[in-house]
């Protein structure tokens, strides 16, 4: 038998149950917000820098004309040591002609087009950067 | 009795709520205090590549000349990443608090490492690396830098150094 003043303590014990779920998907969330904060738009800042100084100096055209992708693959890994990076390479029609590396926990991506010289060809690059890599 | 009951229940539930709300706070008031030392290091991070990328220094031929600030930046060079190879082998033989002091970086707060390594190629005559950091707590950024033709991965490690 439930008394009337029990009643009142099970709603109360509700109400906080509700509270702390709703305070602990918030902090959730702040700790989330804090996370991809500063650093993702400065890592997103290395890896476009990076592609714009590969095509100015030619070496990502010379990459593309030999479809050696695997090469940028590489370069864009020693840029940020200890992250996950998957490089997708897509041609006019979109089909991907490229796609390697590994990203199990998505941090942030960047696309970059790349206009091959002289033929009006053009690549669509895709990185895509995970947290905790080797 | 059970007035009684419902009167030490709703106390209990108060103070678990008042515990609750208390450690909250606490962990709000620890990540922000956290988040604002992680932003200060990696602003600090920012504005030495940047320095060193994209400004040639004052005066513009500090390497001859003495510097006032320091920047690897070639001085009639309009295209940006683009740097002096000179400027690059002055850098290399500075200490980290002589480079510090020159970009106006407190030192003392922070570590700063500053490292120049070769990317396509095994050109190791301008490679450099300048003062330590533990690279785990550290914030690491870098460029793609061309000199002389080459290219080279310009990498700065900012380490904040507690009760520094």
């Amino acid at each position: 038998m439930v008394g009337k003043g029990q009643l009142q303590s099970l709603e109360a014990l509700i109400a906080l149950f509700v509270v702390l779920t709703m305070s602990m998907m918030s902090l959730a969330s702040y700790d989330r917000f804090l996370k991809e904060d500063f650093a993702s738009e400065e890592y997103k800042r290395i890896i476009s820098t990076a592609l714009f100084k590969l095509d100015e100096v030619g070496v990502l055209p010379k990459i593309a004309s030999r479809g050696d992708w695997n090469d940028l693959l590489e370069i864009l890994r020693s840029l940020l040591p200890g992250f996950e990076v998957h490089l997708t390479v897509y041609d006019e029609g979109l089909i991907a002609v490229y796609s390697s590396g590994c990203c199990r926990r998505l941090f942030f991506e960047v696309y970059y087009v790349h206009v091959l010289p002289f033929s009006g060809r053009f690549y669509a690059l895709r990185v895509l950067v995970g947290e905790g890599g080797g | 009795m059970s007035r009684d009951l419902d009167v030490l229940s709703a106390f209990t539930i108060l103070v678990i709520a008042l515990m609750f709300a208390f450690s909250v706070a606490f962990h709000i008031s620890n990540s922000t205090i956290c988040f604002l030392g992680d932003v200060e290091e990696q602003s600090i991070a920012v504005r030495i590549i940047e320095q060193l990328c994209l400004s040639p220094g004052d005066p513009p031929n500090w390497e001859d000349s003495g510097a006032i600030a320091i920047g690897l930046a070639q001085q009639f060079k309009s295209t940006p990443y683009t740097l002096s190879k000179r400027k690059v082998i002055a850098l290399s033989r500075m200490s980290i608090n002589e480079v510090l002091s020159y970009l106006g970086v407190p030192c003392g707060r922070f570590k700063v490492q500053i490292s120049l390594e070769s990317l396509l190629t095994d050109f190791d005559e301008l490679e450099f690396k300048i003062g330590f950091v533990n690279s785990e707590n550290a914030f690491t950024t870098s460029r793609v830098v061309s000199i002389g033709g080459e290219l080279f991965i310009l990498r700065v490690s900012v380490e904040r150094v507690y009760g520094g």
